[in-house]
C-alpha cells in the first residue's frame, strides 16, 4: 500500500494550508527571498561572465593561439616572419586599447587595430555574409568601402548598436581620449553582425585600421599580439616548434587559457557573494522549519486522531512533505522571478565592482541562464524538503494516543537540550577543524563556516535557558506579575522559542560578521594609504578603466617637471602589464631612496629583503603570493625583452591595491631587462613652506598642451581610494541587508506563530482579570526579551563569524591579511536591531489577541 | 461464539521519572463476536490505556493482545495501523473529527484509506449518514456543530466501514445527560445491526448497565462484575 497521502488527507492538508495564510504566507515570502537573492547573485555574476566571454569571443573570432610580448608589445616585424618565414597565413596582427570617449564621461571603448586583409580567418567582421576581404573589393557587404578604412588615417567602423550608443551616423565624429590626450576620429561605417550574440560581443568596440590604432595608442612599430588559427590537430609538437622559433621575449599562448584565466581572477569575488546569498537561503530554511514544526505541533491532535483511524506513519510524513512542496513550490516560483528582477539591479553593482577590480566589461542585460534558474528551483525546493524533514518525521512520531500533552512535548524539548548543545559542540569542532586545515580550498572553508553556523545554532537552545534564567530576574523584579509571565514564556515554550531566537540570532550575526569584516577591511587600507602614501602630489595620465597602466607620461614634460622651485623631489612609478602562460603579471618598477622603504611594509622577507631587492629581485605583493603560491626564496620566471628570465623573491610587502596583486621591483632592475622607459606616475614631494595646490596648477599648465593629466593630492587619492572601496563593498551591504531582511520575516513568522498559538492561555489571563494594555505588556516583554537574548547570542557568533571571514576567507581568497577592527556600534546597534525585530514580530499577534473577546480566544485550541 | 477480541496476561506500565506507575497487570478477557462490554473505573484507573491496548494504538509490556483474529502485538507498527484501519471503529470523548474536513468527507475518509471508496459504499455511508440525522449538515465542517451532531458523526465515522470491533472512550463524557442519551441509543443500535463487538469506557454505571458484560479496572486488575439489574438500566 502506497504511503501517498489519499485525496482526503490532501484536501485536508490543502484546507490547513488556507486556513492559515499569514503562517504559510511568510514562509512562502521566505523561501521566496531566500531564492530570489540566490539567483540574483547568479545571474548577475554569470551575466558580467557571459558578457566577458561574449566580448572576448568576438575579439578572438577563431584565433586559437595568440603571440604575446612583454610591455612594450610584439615588433609588428615578426608578423611579416610569421607568413612569410614560418608560412602561417591564418595569421592576424592586433593593437588594443581602451579609450575614453569626449562627452560621454564613465564611457569606455575597446579599440581594435585590425589589418582587414589578414582577418578572413580570424575575424568575419569584413567579410559581410562570410565572403574574404580581397584588395580588389570596393565595398564590402556592411556598406562601407574598406579602402578609405584603411588608406583614411583616423577612420573607425562600430557595430550598429555602438553608433547608435554614441549618437553617431557614419560620417560623424569621435573625440577619443588616449592617455589624456584627445584624438579625433570619424565613423566610416557600421559594420553588420552576423547574429545577436555577434553585435552583442561588439558592443563597446571600435574597429580601425592597425596604422590608425597604433597612432591613436601611440604603439608606432608594436602590435599588442598577432592572433593566430592553428589547426584543430596542431600538436603540441607543433606549438612547441613554433615556439621555438619566435624571439626572446615573446611567447605562444592558448587564446582559451588567457579569457579562463581572465574570468578564473574574479572567482573569489564570485564565491563570496554566492556565499552571502546562500545565508540568505539559510535564514529561508530557518523560516521553513519554523513553520513546519509549528504546523506539526499545531496539529498535534489533529494527527493523533487521523493515527487513531488508522492513517500510517508513511502517510502522515509525506503530507507534511508535501505541504512543505507546496511552500517550497509557490516560494521558488516567486523566488525566480524576484531573482530576475533582483538580479537586473545588482548586476549593475557586480558590472561596478568588476570593473573597478578586474576588467572592462560592459552588462547591459541579465542574460536568464538556464543554470542559474534550475539553481534556484532546485535550492528553494530542495531547500524547503530539506528544513521540513525533521518536522515531517516529527509528526510521524505523534502517538495516536489522542493529542500528546503540550507539556509532554516540551518536557522533551528540555531533555533534548544537553544533547542539542552536545552535538552542537561536536559540529563546531569539525566546523573550526575544517577551518584550521591549512590545505582547504575555499569551498570547504564556506561549507565549514556553515557548519560553525549550524554548530552555534545547536548551542543556542541551552544559551537560551542560561539567558533566560539571567534576564529573568530583573524583568521579573521591573515589571512583576507580567514580567514573571514573559520570563516564564521563553522557557515555557522551548520548543518554539528556540527556533525563533537561532534565526534572529544568526542573522544578526551575520549583521555583526560581515559589518565588523567591511570595518576592518576598510580600517587596514586606510592605515595602509596612510602609510604608503607618503608624497605630497601624484601625477599621471587620464585613464580610462581597463587601462593596464601601460600608459606613459610625457617624458620631456616629466623630466621638466623639477624646474618649479616648490618641488623639492619626485619619485617615478612604471606600472605594466606582463603576459605569462598562467596570465597576466602587473609590474610595479619604482624608484626607492635609500631611507624610503617603509613606505612598503614587508610581510615577510626579513632585514636582507631590501638588500636583495637593490641587487636585482623582487618583492611581491600578498595576494600576488597567495596566487602564485610564493614565499621569500622562490624563484619566478617572468618574461622579459631578452626572453624569460627569473627572478628572486626577496620578500613579500602589505598591498591592498588590488587582490590580483604586483610584482615589484627596482626602476634598475626594470631597465635591465625591459626597453621601455616610460614613467605611469610621478610622485612629488614639494619642498617646505611651498604653496601645493599653487605646485599642482603649475604641473597641470606644464602638461594641459600635450596631455591631460590627473594632479591629486595626498589626501584626496586616499579619499578617491576609499570612495572605490566603499562603492566594491557595496554589494556586499546590500547582500547583507537581504540576509536581514529574510531573517526578519523569519523572526516574525517564528514569534507570531508563538504567540498565536498561545491565544487560548492568553484568553485564560484575560479571563482572570488582565487588561488589554497589561497584555500588550506580556507580548512585548517576551518578544523583547527574545530579541535581546538572540541579540545577546549574536555577539560572540557574529565575533567569530567576522574573525573568520578576515583571518580565514579574505586570506584565502585574496590573500590580504587584515588587522581586525570592532566598532563598538556595530555592536550595540546589532542588539537594538533584534530588540526591534523582535517587538515588531510581536506587535501583530499583540494587536489581534487584545482585540479578541477573552471567549473567543477560550474558545480556541 | 467466535472471539473478537482476547487479551492474555497483558501487563502495562508508565514511568515517570524514577517511579513506575502500574497501569494493568496480567490482564485477561475474551470478548465475543458481537458483543457489548463495558469497562469502568475511576478516572486514571486504566481503562483508555485497556483500550488504547485493543485499539493496537499502544503496545504492552508483556501478554498477548488478539484482535480479529490478529495477534497485533506481534505486528509490525505499519501493520498495526493497517490492521486497526480494517477492522476497529473508534470513538472519543472529545470526538477528534477532522477540522479541515467536512462532514462527509469526515465520514468517507476511513472508506477512502481501506481503498474500498465507490460509488456503492459512499452511497451506504450517505445512509448511515442519514440515520445519525446529520445528511443536511453534510457539507458543514465539524466546529459549526454541536456537541452531540459531532459525535453523532464520529459514530458514523466508526461504523462506516463495517469494523468488527468499536471502540468507544467515554463517548458522552463530553455531552449532556439528555444529548448523552441520545448518542449511546444510537451507538449500541446501530452496532448491533451490524453485529460489531464494543468495547466501551465509561463512568456511568447506567450506561454500562447496557452492556452483556461489565468489567471493572481496579488497583491495575480487571475484573468482571455483575450486570445491575436496576428496571430500565438495561435496554428493552
Amino acid at each position: 500500500m502506497s504511503s501517498f497521502p489519499s485525496p482526503l488527507l490532501r484536501r485536508a492538508s490543502a484546507r490547513y494550508l488556507r486556513q492559515h495564510p499569514w503562517q504559510f504566507g511568510l514562509s512562502i515570502l521566505g523561501v521566496a527571498l531566500g531564492v530570489a537573492v540566490a539567483v540574483a547573485v547568479n545571474l548577475a555574476t554569470g551575466s558580467a561572465r557571459r558578457a566577458f566571454e561574449l566580448s572576448s569571443a568576438a575579439v578572438t573570432g577563431a584565433t586559437t593561439h595568440q603571440v604575446v610580448a612583454g610591455s612594450g608589445g610584439v615588433p609588428e616585424d615578426l608578423y611579416r616572419r610569421l607568413r612569410s618565414e614560418m608560412g602561417l597565413r591564418a595569421a592576424a596582427p592586433v593593437v588594443e586599447g581602451y579609450v575614453g570617449v569626449q562627452g560621454h564621461p564613465g564611457l569606455t571603448l575597446r579599440l581594435l587595430g585590425v589589418d582587414p586583409f589578414a582577418e578572413r580567418d580570424v575575424r568575419p567582421y569584413f567579410a559581410g555574409t562570410g565572403g574574404a576581404a580581397r584588395r580588389d573589393q570596393s565595398e564590402n557587404a556592411s556598406g562601407f568601402e574598406l579602402a578609405s578604412l584603411i588608406a583614411v588615417p583616423g577612420t573607425v567602423v562600430a557595430s550598429a548598436s555602438t553608433a547608435a550608443d554614441l549618437d553617431l551616423v557614419p560620417g560623424g565624429e569621435l573625440e577619443l581620449v588616449v592617455a589624456g590626450r584627445i584624438r579625433t576620429v570619424e565613423l566610416i561605417g557600421r559594420l553588420r553582425s552576423v547574429s545577436r550574440l555577434q553585435e552583442a560581443g561588439l558592443r563597446d568596440v571600435l574597429l580601425a585600421d592597425i596604422s590608425t590604432a597604433q597612432e591613436i595608442l601611440s604603439m608606432e612599430g608594436r602590435l599588442t599580439r598577432i592572433d593566430l588559427v592553428l589547426p584543430g590537430q596542431a600538436s603540441e609538437a607543433i606549438v612547441a616548434e613554433l615556439q621555438a622559433r619566435l624571439p626572446d621575449g615573446v611567447m605562444l599562448v592558448s587564446a582559451a587559457a588567457r579569457t579562463d584565466s581572465t574570468i578564473q581572477m574574479t572567482r573569489a569575488f564570485r564565491l563570496n557573494l554566492t556565499a552571502m546569498s546562500l545565508l540568505a537561503m539559510l535564514c529561508g530554511m530557518f523560516l521553513i522549519y519554523n513553520t513546519m514544526t509549528f504546523s506539526v505541533v499545531q496539529r498535534r491532535g489533529l494527527i493523533g486522531a487521523l493515527r487513531a483511524l488508522g492513517v500510517t506513519r508513511g502517510e502522515i510524513f509525506w503530507t507534511v512533505l508535501l505541504e512543505a512542496a507546496w511552500v517550497g513550490t509557490l516560494g521558488t516560483l516567486a523566488g525566480v522571478a524576484g531573482g530576475v528582477l533582483l538580479g537586473s539591479g545588482l548586476v549593475r553593482l557586480v558590472t561596478r565592482t568588476i570593473n573597478d577590480l578586474y576588467f572592462v566589461v560592459a552588462v547591459r542585460d541579465l542574460a536568464l541562464a538556464p543554470t542559474s534558474l534550475a539553481a534556484g528551483v532546485v535550492l528553494g525546493m530542495g531547500g524547503t524538503l530539506l528544513a521540513a524533514l525533521a518536522p515531517a518525521l516529527e509528526a510521524t512520531r505523534t502517538t495516536p494516543r489522542a493529542a500528546m500533552m503540550r507539556s509532554a512535548l516540551e518536557g522533551r524539548h528540555r531533555r533534548l537540550v544537553p544533547r542539542l548543545a552536545a552535538s552542537g559542540t561536536a559540529v563546531v569542532v569539525v566546523g573550526a577543524a575544517g577551518l584550521a586545515a591549512p590545505e582547504a580550498g575555499l569551498g570547504i572553508t564556506f561549507a565549514a563556516l556553515f557548519l560553525l553556523l549550524l554548530g552555534f545554532t545547536l548551542l543556542s537552545p541551552a544559551a537560551t535557558v542560561g539567558l533566560s534564567w539571567l534576564l529573568g530576574w530583573p524583568l521579573r523584579a521591573a515589571l512583576g506579575v507580567i514580567g514573571k509571565i514573559a520570563a516564564r514564556g521563553v522557557t515555557a515554550h522551548l520548543s518554539r522559542t528556540t527556533v525563533a531566537v537561532a534565526a534572529l540570532m544568526i542573522a544578526v550575526s551575520v549583521i555583526i560578521g560581515v559589518g565588523v569584516m567591511v570595518a576592518s577591511f576598510r580600517t587596514t587600507l586606510e592605515r595602509w594609504l596612510e602609510h604608503t602614501l607618503a608624497a605630497d602630489l601624484y601625477v599621471s595620465p587620464v585613464s580610462v578603466r581597463g587601462d593596464v597602466g601601460d600608459l606613459a607620461l610625457d617624458e620631456e614634460l616629466r623630466r621638466r617637471l623639477l624646474e618649479n622651485p616648490g618641488i623639492d623631489r619626485i619619485q617615478t612609478l612604471r606600472r605594466v602589464q606582463v603576459e605569462t602562460t598562467a596570465g597576466p603579471v602587473r609590474l610595479l618598477a619604482v624608484e626607492i631612496e635609500a631611507g624610503a622603504e617603509s613606505a612598503y611594509r614587508l610581510q615577510s622577507g626579513g632585514a636582507t629583503a631590501w638588500p636583495q631587492f637593490r641587487a636585482g629581485a623582487v618583492l611581491v605583493s600578498e595576494p600576488f603570493a597567495h596566487r602564485w603560491r610564493v614565499v621569500p626564496g622562490s624563484v619566478i620566471d617572468l618574461p622579459t625583452d631578452s626572453g624569460w628570465r627569473s627572478f628572486a623573491v626577496a620578500g613579500v610587502y602589505y598591498s591592498y591595491a588590488s587582490d590580483q596583486g604586483a610584482v615589484l621591483l627596482s626602476r634598475q632592475t626594470y631597465e635591465q631587462h625591459w626597453q621601455d622607459r616610460g614613467t605611469s606616475g610621478v610622485s612629488i614631494y614639494t619642498r617646505p613652506g611651498a604653496d601645493r595646490d599653487e605646485v599642482a596648477a603649475h604641473v597641470r599648465r606644464l602638461f594641459a598642451p600635450r596631455q591631460q593629466v590627473v594632479v591629486i593630492a595626498n589626501a584626496e587619492l586616499r579619499e578617491q581610494s576609499l570612495r572605490v572601496f566603499d562603492r566594491t563593498f557595496l554589494i556586499t551591504s546590500v547582500l547583507r541587508m537581504l540576509v536581514m531582511v529574510v531573517a526578519f520575516v523569519g523572526v516574525l513568522s517564528a514569534l507570531m506563530a508563538m504567540q498565536l498559538e498561545r491565544v487560548r492561555e492568553l484568553g485564560i489571563l484575560r479571563a482572570q482579570g488582565l487588561t488589554p494594555g497589561q497584555l500588550w505588556g506580556v507580548v512585548t516583554a517576551q518578544t523583547g526579551l527574545l530579541g535581546l537574548i538572540s541579540g545577546l547570542l549574536a555577539l560572540p557568533v557574529g565575533l567569530v563569524l567576522a574573525w573568520v571571514m578576515i583571518h580565514v576567507i579574505n586570506k584565502r581568497s585574496f590573500g590580504w591579511s587584515l588587522q581586525m577592527d570592532v566598532p563598538p556600534e556595530i555592536l550595540w546597534q546589532s542588539v537594538v536591531v533584534a530588540v526591534i525585530a523582535a517587538l515588531l514580530a510581536g506587535l501583530y499577534p499583540c494587536a489581534r489577541m487584545a482585540r479578541t473577546p477573552p471567549a473567543a480566544a477560550l474558545r480556541q485550541e | 461464539m467466535r472471539r473478537a477480541v482476547a487479551l492474555r496476561g497483558v501487563s502495562k506500565s508508565y514511568r515517570e521519572g524514577e517511579i513506575e506507575h502500574s497501569v494493568l497487570e496480567n490482564v485477561e478477557i475474551t470478548v465475543g463476536a458481537g458483543e457489548f462490554i463495558a469497562l469502568l473505573g475511576p478516572s486514571g484507573s486504566g481503562k483508555s490505556t485497556l483500550l488504547n491496548l485493543i485499539g493496537g494504538i499502544d503496545l504492552p509490556d508483556a501478554g498477548e493482545v488478539e484482535v480479529a483474529g490478529a495477534v497485533i502485538n506481534h505486528l509490525s507498527e505499519r501493520q498495526r495501523t493497517l490492521h486497526r484501519r480494517q477492522h476497529i471503529g473508534l470513538v472519543f470523548q472529545f470526538f477528534n473529527l477532522i477540522s479541515t474536513l467536512t462532514v462527509e468527507e469526515n465520514l468517507l475518509l476511513p472508506l477512502e484509506l481501506q481503498g474500498s471508496l465507490d460509488q456503492h459504499t459512499k452511497a451506504a455511508a450517505l445512509d448511515l449518514l442519514a440515520r445519525v440525522g446529520l445528511k443536511e449538515r453534510r457539507h458543514s465542517f465539524p466546529d459549526r456543530l454541536s456537541g452531540g451532531e459531532q459525535q453523532r458523526v464520529a459514530i458514523a465515522r466508526a461504523l462506516v466501514h463495517s469494523p468488527q470491533v468499536i471502540l468507544a472512550d467515554e463517548p458522552t463524557g463530553n455531552l449532556d445527560h439528555e444529548t448523552g442519551l441520545q448518542v449511546m441509543e444510537l451507538l449500541e443500535s446501530l452496532r448491533s445491526e451490524r453485529g460489531a463487538t464494543l468495547i466501551m469506557a465509561t463512568h456511568s454505571r447506567q450506561l454500562a448497565a447496557r452492556a452483556d458484560a461489565l468489567w471493572s479496572i481496579r488497583d491495575a486488575r480487571l475484573e468482571r462484575v455483575a450486570v445491575d439489574v436496576t428496571p430500565g438500566a438495561r435496554r428493552g
